[in-house]
């Protein structure tokens, strides 16, 4: 059963380096291409294409390990033949028979609760796929220009008892999904202040190709302090050089993470923050839309 | 089906149609599932053409890394042709340094999937640089690059027994291998 179908000597070969060499040039091409936009509109349609499917695959694909988590808790329960735990799978059981709409009903009234203490006006939306390899942090979600949502505009999410915090930044829209650029994508900066008292120690926010969960704070002023534990905010501040700026959306104060160590690299001072909510775990999420409400 | 015999336009549309349909589903997998499921991501189109490439005609191979590259790219955001450079590479590289060698070597998938990995991670890390500027390269070979490639080398050999018993079926030969 050997196989020598493939080897490099057969008359073949001459062939398959012209092909691989026509393909990758034309593959080099495509990228070039988008990379000047020329092709922005043709990657737009299809990613608008296949979002639906992929948003119902990946909701269907969630619920179905959420099922399985339940049902092997339920298992490791009934081995342990502990009574109160059992009622307690029970009710996990019943929660997770919840139907879809009682489901978007808990997230339009968080969405409201939130609304309601901040002077934003959200779109809710769910994410499709997430990409956390190769070094980027992205995700995309099922929601785009049809629901007006802009590029630049700020994504937030909640996780368990964190407050709403910052999680990304919409970077593409097309009509029916929308890509938004984790923060903790090596390439995302965003301004970023620390309240002190009456002091306003500012900065930019930015990703690492680490992938270890944790910020980078940077361009700190070189006198001022930061403290472990301080609440990183939103500065807001590419609005107040024109609104025509990429990030122009994203208001001042939305929660962005806590500081933990300070240090310096060279002539400049740099924080690590610990992101309020990290952004892998985050199955839905809402885009702010305005903030002058 | 590499074309051996001349085939009609529409089988010819249809074949690669399908191809396409097969390689969504392995992004889907990769993508979606497997990440929910197991908590981290398994590269598995690279793992799939750097693998078939040990086993089926290059001309076929280059095709899915293409399409798989796509795909990739379009379920990410990214900009399109950006996997599927660093697919053809990897396919092509592993093509040039171990095609020589017979399938039946266990640890032939083992390597594949390292040269495979290294050549895709090295064109990812320039690609990543000619997008969004300059980073820490060791960082990336070492939170990145190198867990990636770990984890994507643990199915290699399972995944490459599979691939050789399917293609072992499709042509009708005795599944066992004789001496």
């Amino acid at each position: 059963m050997r196989d020598r179908s493939s080897f490099r000597g057969n008359p073949g070969s001459r062939r398959n380096m012209i092909v691989v060499g026509g393909l990758l040039v034309g593959a080099m091409l495509l990228f070039l291409l988008d990379l000047q936009g020329t092709l922005t509109p043709v990657r737009a349609y299809l990613t608008n294409l296949l979002t639906p499917g992929l948003t119902a695959l990946s909701s269907m694909n969630q619920r179905l390990n959420d099922t399985w988590s339940g049902s092997t808790d339920y298992q490791a329960l009934l081995q342990e033949r502990d009574a109160l735990r059992k009622e307690n799978s029970d009710l996990k059981a019943q929660i997770l028979r919840i139907p879809r709409i009682e489901i978007e009903n808990m997230r339009l009234r968080e969405q409201l609760r939130i609304e309601q203490s901040h002077p934003w006006m959200l779109i809710g939306a769910n994410i499709a796929v997430q990409t956390i390899s190769d070094g980027r942090n992205v995700a995309v979600v099922d929601v785009g220009s049809d629901q007006k949502v802009a590029v630049g505009m700020a994504v937030i999410a909640r996780y368990t008892s964190s407050p709403p915090s910052l999680i990304g930044v919409v970077t593409e829209v097309n009509a029916q999904s929308a890509n938004i650029l984790l923060i903790s994508d090596y390439s995302s900066a965003i301004s970023v202040q620390v309240y002190r008292g009456t002091e306003i120690v500012r900065g930019v926010l930015q990703g690492t190709i680490a992938g270890d969960g944790m910020l980078k704070m940077g361009e700190i002023e070189r006198e001022a302090t930061i403290a472990t534990g301080d609440v990183v905010v939103t500065a807001g501040l590419t609005r107040q050089y024109g609104e025509s700026l990429p990030n122009a959306y994203i208001p001042a104060d939305i929660p962005v993470g806590i500081t933990r160590n300070a240090y310096d690299e060279g002539r400049s001072n740099y924080v690590d923050v610990q992101p309020y909510v990290n952004p892998e775990l985050v199955r839905y999420v809402w885009i702010i839309q305005n903030d002058t409400k | 089906m590499d074309y051996p015999k001349r085939y009609k336009i529409e089988e010819r549309i249809a074949y690669e149609l399908r191809t396409i349909l097969i390689l969504f589903g392995v992004v889907v997998l990769q993508k979606i599932i497997v990440i929910t499921w197991m908590g981290f991501a398994i590269n598995l189109v690279l793992l799939l053409v750097v693998l078939r490439v040990l086993l089926e005609p290059m001309t076929v191979v280059v095709r899915w890394a293409l399409y798989g590259g796509l795909l990739l790219d379009i379920t990410s955001g990214a900009r399109l042709g950006g996997h599927a450079i660093a697919l053809i590479l990897a396919v092509g590289l592993v093509y040039l340094l171990l095609s020589r060698i017979t399938s039946e070597s266990w640890i032939l998938p083992i390597v594949a999937v390292l040269v495979g990995g290294i050549v895709y991670h090295l064109c990812n890390a320039l690609l990543l640089v000619i997008q969004f500027g300059g980073y820490d390269f060791v960082t990336y070979l070492i939170a990145v690059a190198l867990p990636e490639m770990l984890v994507v080398v643990i199915p290699a050999l399972p995944v490459f027994l599979i691939l050789r018993w399917v293609r072992s079926i499709r042509r009708g030969e005795l599944p066992l291998d004789v001496y």
